[in-house]
């Protein structure tokens, strides 16, 4: 089935069934695994900063839509020749997931579950399942250009979707309606981290016809709530279970934590890093570990990447060399550009600035998980699930964003703060006040920009740039 | 570095070519009907006071109203940084910097490391400002140089009814063929822009130091008022107080070498990371 819409006035868009994964898995990122595979790293980092650096920095056209924003989120030709060996592993831990939406469009013959972006794939990785998740459309979405992007939410929006709902959810409900995403049989999501995304499973399951299983989220930050979420894990797992006719495999759960764990080692070191100045390491590279945590956590290749940007960011570390050469601005910022990753490798190239301290998403936190015993384990992976991006920030009171933020500013010498704002997001125009007090009290100068972050229908990438352009020249940073 | 800042106001251009804080020259020149052939003329004035080349300059920063008409400028900024920056340097401990100009009366609040921290203007009308002064005094044949004496000499200041320029105007008529003295009628003038000005200080809640820049700050009457209208005294810059702006633009086009300059490599890592057992 076609979807066919009338997007503008002229031109009649046409997104065909599964053509995002199809492009994705047989296009794009083979082909660059390929390159990979067969040019030499230096090689590849000559291309992209002299050949391919030009086409894709200057806005989307016509001709570099459809590899713009990917490369853009492989570093926009700003990596060094070391750096694009993490990328062998992250194109494993992309082909890896999209498998999980090709075979059962191929050949049905493991249940298929759409999983909420907060709730761990491990689980996932202990069944003989092939999962997928929905938000991941956002980013993914993205690599095809903003037609692509702006069509799959103009028709969620054409479908009666909420215009004001977190652009994420709206992807991956327009990745449904424009058939993205073969029909699962089994939804599992989670309360967390808004309502936005809370609203969105039950209409996904409305449409869809499947049984749902929701986590549910409690407020609280203590060993109380840890175990009434543990408890809810539990209960997730006998419900696919019961739905899918298999046991959880716990061995196979426990090899996937072990994983997690020596990831979470290396990318939290690699979020200390950027407490040096000048920072060894770069947001972007932060911003796709946490992408490729979204899409392959408890994946050997996901460890393999950290490891990679951890060894050549600690080398650069020991030389006291910065992943600039001149590093002349430190940002704090929070949330992450998903449909304007091009403004990372922009600040860097155009102002010498750097995000440190992480952004939302690329900060990790992540708690360590006891592989002991399955009771410690559902413990862990409760605290895990609680104090993912996003979750640990705005699931509860606004303390548990704030002492974040506060501790942020503390440590990652930052010379000013930088929030994208995101539509959808109610808690962060929330505590948009108190951010503003929090940075007026250190004297910091802050830029609260009004966007969404996954919706470039809502704020130009130009009219970013021109905002963060005037506010680093007049506050005499650049 | 050498920089130069360039504020194109509604009455006067000033260019103001600065060596980190320090000024080297400046200059100051009226509006007029060709304005480009203004700018330059005011940059090359300013160059040759400060005796510096023009392939010296290394940035140019250009703020005010007419900002965009500056060709070669390499950024344009609001005013309110200009003026943020500029006081901050000349006195850290100030935290809220007056401007009164030819149309505009800015109060821009400074944080203690010199960036803005909120900005207030009043609305655009020749009634609470510069050019309202320069009308009245031509109404009244007096030269612009001698309203201070004139309104300090003043016993009982005429309180303005009219909001409006134009009709305030019409009313100083009516005073003088009235027989109200000039003396009296400028004091208020002068009481009607400082009234202004005192409320955009109240509205911004500020406390500190107020400084108090901008070309009618130069009416020393003005100042008298002002600080008995906020019942505090005003910093006065060492500077020509007309070049705030534009001095503070010359700043920012220092960029980073003018807010401090990056330390020690790697000093602020305190090496690795633990993995965290929990929160």
């Amino acid at each position: 089935m076609n979807v066919r819409i009338n997007l503008r006035a002229k031109t009649v868009f046409e997104l065909k069934e599964y053509r995002i994964v199809r492009y994705l898995y047989y296009v794009l990122i083979r082909g660059y695994y390929l390159a990979l595979l067969l040019l030499p790293y230096g090689v590849i980092s000559l291309v992209a900063r002299y050949v391919l650096h030009p086409f894709i920095f200057n806005k989307e056209t016509r001709f570099n839509k459809y590899i713009r924003s990917a490369l853009l989120w492989m570093g926009g030709g700003l990596h060094k020749a070391a750096d694009y060996r993490a990328h062998l592993p992250i194109m494993r831990i992309i082909l890896d997931y999209l498998r999980h939406h090709v075979e059962p469009i191929k050949n049905r013959k493991k249940p298929l579950i759409y999983l909420g972006w907060c709730v761990s794939p491990e689980f996932m990785r202990a069944f003989d399942v092939h999962y997928i998740i929905p938000e991941a459309f956002s980013v993914t979405g993205s690599w095809l250009g903003r037609d692509v992007s702006n069509h799959m939410l103009e028709v969620l929006e054409s479908e009666g979707g909420s215009i004001e709902s977190c652009s994420a959810s709206k992807f991956a409900a327009g990745a449904y309606f424009t058939r993205q995403m073969p029909d699962p049989d089994l939804i599992v999501t989670s309360s967390h981290p808004c309502d936005s995304g809370v609203s969105f499973y039950p209409t996904l399951q409305n449409v869809t016809r499947v049984p749902m299983y929701v986590l549910d989220t409690p407020y609280g930050d203590d060993e109380d709530s840890y175990r009434y979420f543990a408890g809810n894990l539990k209960a997730m797992i006998s419900f696919i279970e019961k739905n899918t006719g298999q046991k959880i495999d716990w061995d196979r759960l426990r090899r996937s934590c072990e994983e997690l764990n020596k990831t979470n080692f290396y990318l939290q070191e690699l979020t200390a890093m950027t407490r040096a100045i000048p920072s060894p390491v770069s947001s972007q590279q932060l911003t796709v570990a946490w992408a490729m945590k979204l899409m392959g956590s408890g994946s050997p290749h996901l460890t393999e990447m950290a490891r990679i940007m951890y060894e050549n960011a600690k080398k650069r570390l020991d030389r006291g060399q910065g992943w600039l050469r001149e590093e002349r601005i430190r940002v704090i910022w929070w949330d992450v550009p998903i449909a304007f990753v091009s403004l990372y490798p922009w600040i860097e190239k155009e102002f010498g600035a750097m995000i440190v301290g992480g952004d939302l998403m690329g900060r990790c936190n992540t708690p360590y998980v006891d592989t002991s015993s399955e009771e410690s384990m559902m413990l862990s992976l409760a605290k895990v699930h609680l104090n993912a991006s996003m979750v640990r920030n705005v699931r509860g009171t606004q303390e548990l964003f704030m002492d974040e933020f506060e501790q942020i500013i503390a440590e990652y010498s930052g010379d000013c703060f930088i929030f994208v704002g995101h539509n959808g997001c109610k808690h962060g125009w929330g505590y948009g006040r108190i951010k503003k007090d929090i940075c007026k009290r250190i004297g910091l100068p802050a830029l609260h920009m009004s966007s969404d972050y996954s919706d470039s229908r809502n704020t130009s990438e130009e009219s970013l740039k021109k905002q963060i352009s005037d506010f680093f020249i007049g506050n005499g940073l650049a | 570095m050498i920089a130069s800042g360039f504020d194109i106001g509604t009455r006067f251009v000033k260019v103001c070519i600065v060596e980190g804080r320090n000024v080297l020259g400046y200059s100051i020149e009226e509006t007029g009907k060709d304005m480009r052939r203004i700018i330059k003329a005011a940059y090359k004035r300013a160059l040759e006071r400060s005796g510096v080349k023009k392939r010296a300059v290394e940035r140019r920063m250009a703020t005010g109203y007419g900002s965009e008409l500056v060709r070669k400028a390499d950024a344009v900024v609001p005013e309110a940084p200009c003026l943020a920056r500029a006081v901050h340097a000349l006195n850290p401990e100030i935290r809220l910097a007056v401007d009164v100009g030819g149309l505009f009366i800015n109060v821009t609040g400074v944080g203690a490391r010199g960036f803005v921290d909120g900005t207030l203007t009043n609305d655009k009308c020749a009634a609470g400002s510069g050019k309202f002064l320069e009308m009245v005094s031509e109404t009244l044949s007096v030269p612009f140089d001698s309203i201070s004496d004139m309104a300090l000499r003043s016993n009982s200041p005429y309180a303005i009814n009219s909001q409006c320029a134009v009709f305030a105007e019409s009313e100083i008529i009516s005073q003088v063929n009235g027989g109200r003295s000039g003396e009296d009628i400028l004091a208020g003038v002068l009481k009607s822009i400082v009234l202004r000005a005192a409320t955009l200080v109240e509205r911004s809640d500020a406390s500190g130091m107020v400084a108090l820049c901008g070309g009618i700050s130069k009416i020393p009457a003005f100042r008298v008022l002002f600080e008995r209208t906020i019942k505090s005294d005003a910093y006065i810059p060492p500077l020509d107080p007309q070049i705030i702006a534009a001095y503070g633009a010359a700043l920012l086009a220092e960029g980073r070498a003018a807010v401090r300059n990056k330390g020690s490599v790697g000093a602020a890592c305190p090496g690795h990371a633990r993995v965290m057992e929990s929160r």
